[in-house]
């Protein structure tokens, strides 16, 4: 009897092992699937749907809609899980309807399947966006993987697509204002690009010298970049690093706005835009007093002995910062800069270290109000130098990315280079460069729309990044083409409701299903084993 | 044998106090530099630190000279101390000036670098 007991508990056990292995393998192909749904390419709204003859009086009715057009539209939002809209009538008989939001084209084109599935529709498929045929040509855009479309199977491609964005908009008639080391007017791919009417904010040093400044005086009305090249002999009197020029001013400009299509080096995230270039980093880098006069002025507000700025900036891109927290002149001037309208899109920090503890804090980064961004890799995860925290809006971006420099290891050559660098820096203009493009399709935009809509319109981290396991790496990585999109959303109905409280919510809805997953099997295994139970004795032989 | 060790282990004391006043009477030399800062008066409160009155009294209230840089935007002002001063001092220095009633906030007019290491 014993004998025969353990015999059923080994078949039990048996039965019970071949359930779990099955379970697990339906969890690895879910999770695999859930994966592949998050490919990502040129985010769309619309599905393009055609039902049968004889079912379209049913649609339209003298090309009104017609009575149970509705009910059906409401069985085309129970099929693909969201509700939809019916937008209009097209040509051929077919019809346009709306999703609640852009959503990633594989993810469209499943919904279309699922319509398609429908009785009495011959054919459903993703209304996807079309590009102008205007092919870009500049030679260096294929090795600006930033710019790239969403690629989450390998080789991983975590870029902001900006083609999907640059088919709505390119970004004029804004001004995006760059506070940095200046600029290179005689570059070729910024020619036509960047505001003569800068300004350089560089005041003498306490010993009366123009050693930051670099260029023989204070403040004056050129922005020119000298170049901020440190000796060794400089360096030990200055307490500060040896360096060849960064040329950082210029580089943070192409990346905003390079001139595109235009036959020479790279492209810009915002090529219409205009730079309006503001120099207050010198050698040794700056002051913290120069750097909040540059920031108010660029937001148009008055700086004594400064002429007025008429080509005030509502995005301020800022890649600097001091290792301080946010309090007296910088928290006056960012509010006084809010107030005014402008927006501040400043960089993390490169320390490799949380921003909650207030020892780490980098103003303006971690000013209330200011949208702060990290960097990222090409897996879509942080990049192991940037700054992380609950101050972090979002990422970008941050390892080699390609743009306008300088040979000239002192003094500027002149000669229109193009070079990688890394760093939260190179994260920060993108978003100021993408924000720049929501402002160009529509200028009633503020600046709490703007954070919005960048920061709830983003590429969710990868389930394994440090970044998805909380790692303070705020909302996602900026994705132009979803922000673009969403703000078409705008024209004609409410954008969704803001989220309560910003970042980390890029995973929410994988981590979900995972949890349900993991629900759903946990109750097959409790109900087969308590089916198993229940039959045992009768099996026993 | 006793005696020996006692001799010895006097001696090691000894020799250390006498390191010790060594190092007590040469003291480590500490790095100064001129403190530069942005100072904020109290609107309304009459103070100006342009002004050679002010800048007096802000001197007294820094117990140090302070020289006046340059007005900056949102009514602050860059002011410096005239001579290098103990790295250690300048917190004391920021601190007593922020105590002064007619004063909204003095701090340090921190370096600000790029986020693109090299």
């Amino acid at each position: 009897m014993r004998k025969k007991t353990a015999a059923s508990r080994t078949s039990l056990r048996n039965r019970y092992m071949k359930q779990a292995r099955k379970t697990l393998g339906i969890i690895a192909l879910t999770l695999i699937c859930l994966a592949v749904s998050t490919v990502h390419a040129t985010p769309t709204d619309r599905i393009i749907i055609k039902v049968s003859e004889t079912m379209r009086p049913a649609v339209l009715a003298d090309g009104a809609l017609a009575p149970r057009a509705r009910e059906r539209v409401s069985s085309l939002s129970a099929a693909v899980g969201h509700e939809v809209v019916y937008l209009r009538a097209m040509s051929g008989g077919a019809d346009v309807v709306r999703l609640p939001r852009a959503m990633p084209l594989e993810q469209v084109q499943a919904m279309a399947e699922a319509m398609a599935r429908l009785p009495g529709v011959e054919y459903a498929e993703p209304d996807a966006r079309v590009f102008p045929m205007e092919v870009l040509n500049d030679p260096l855009f294929g090795q600006q993987w930033h710019l790239q479309p969403v690629r989450t199977t390998p080789p991983l491609n975590y870029g902001i697509d900006a083609p999907a964005a640059w088919s709505i908009t390119t970004g004029e008639a804004v001004v995006v204002a760059i506070v940095d080391t200046g600029i290179l007017f005689a570059h070729e791919d910024l020619e036509g690009k960047v505001l003569e009417a800068g300004y350089d904010f560089i005041s003498a040093d306490p010993d009366g010298e123009y050693f930051t400044a670099n260029d023989g005086d204070g403040r004056d009305p050129d922005p020119s970049d000298p170049g901020d090249w440190v000796t060794e002999e400089e360096a030990e009197e200055r307490e500060c690093r040896v360096s060849h020029s960064s040329w950082h001013g210029t580089h943070m400009a192409g990346i905003v706005a390079a001139s595109t299509s235009n036959g020479k080096g790279i492209a810009g995230v915002s090529w219409g835009a205009m730079i309006l270039p503001i120099r207050a980093l010198g050698k040794c880098d700056g002051y913290s007093s120069d750097v909040i006069d540059a920031m108010r002025w660029a937001a148009g507000l008055p700086v004594a002995g400064v002429p007025n700025n008429h080509d005030a900036a509502k995005i301020i891109n800022m890649s600097l910062g001091a290792n301080q927290s946010c309090t007296g002149a910088w928290l006056d001037a960012v509010n006084a800069v809010h107030e005014k309208g402008s927006l501040i899109v400043a960089a993390a920090g490169n320390g490799g270290v949380s921003m909650s503890s207030s020892r780490n804090h980098v103003v303006p980064g971690v000013c209330p109000g200011v949208l702060t961004v990290a960097a990222t890799n090409k897996a879509g995860d942080r990049a192991s130098f940037s700054n992380y925290g609950p101050q972090i809006d979002l990422g970008a971006p941050g390892i080699w990315v390609l743009s306008t420099s300088d040979q000239g290891t002192t003094s500027p050559l002149d000669d229109s280079h193009y070079e990688n660098k890394s760093g939260t820096s190179v994260s920060a203009p993108q978003v100021a460069g993408v924000a720049a493009l929501l402002l160009s399709y529509d200028d009633s935009l503020d600046r709490q729309d703007l954070i919005y809509l960048l920061t709830s319109n983003v590429t969710p981290y990868p389930e394994d990044s440090l970044c998805a396991a909380g790692g303070g790496c705020g909302s996602g990585v900026l994705n132009a083409g979803l922000a673009l999109m969403a703000v078409t959303e705008f024209d004609g109905r409410p954008p969704p409701p803001r989220p309560a409280s910003s970042g980390g919510g890029g995973g929410a809805i994988s981590i979900w299903a995972i949890t349900l997953i993991f629900f759903y099997a946990y109750l097959c295994i409790w109900n087969n084993r308590r089916q198993a139970l229940h039959t045992a004795p009768a099996s026993a032989p | 044998m006793m005696q020996r060790r006692r001799r010895l282990v006097l001696g090691g004391l000894s020799a250390l106090l006498l390191a010790g006043c060594q190092i007590n009477g040469e003291p480590l030399r500490e790095d100064a530099r001129v403190l530069r800062l942005i100072l904020v008066p109290v609107p309304d409160s009459g103070l100006d630190p342009a002004s050679s009155e002010g800048l007096d009294r802000l001197s007294r209230a820094a117990g140090t000279e302070l020289v006046h840089v340059r007005p900056m935007s949102g009514g602050g002002h860059v002011l410096a101390t005239a001579e290098p001063v103990p790295v250690s001092q300048a917190e004391t220095i920021l601190q007593r000036l922020a105590a002064d009633p007619a004063i909204a906030y003095a701090e340090e007019d921190r370096r600000v670098t790029h986020q693109s290491p090299e």
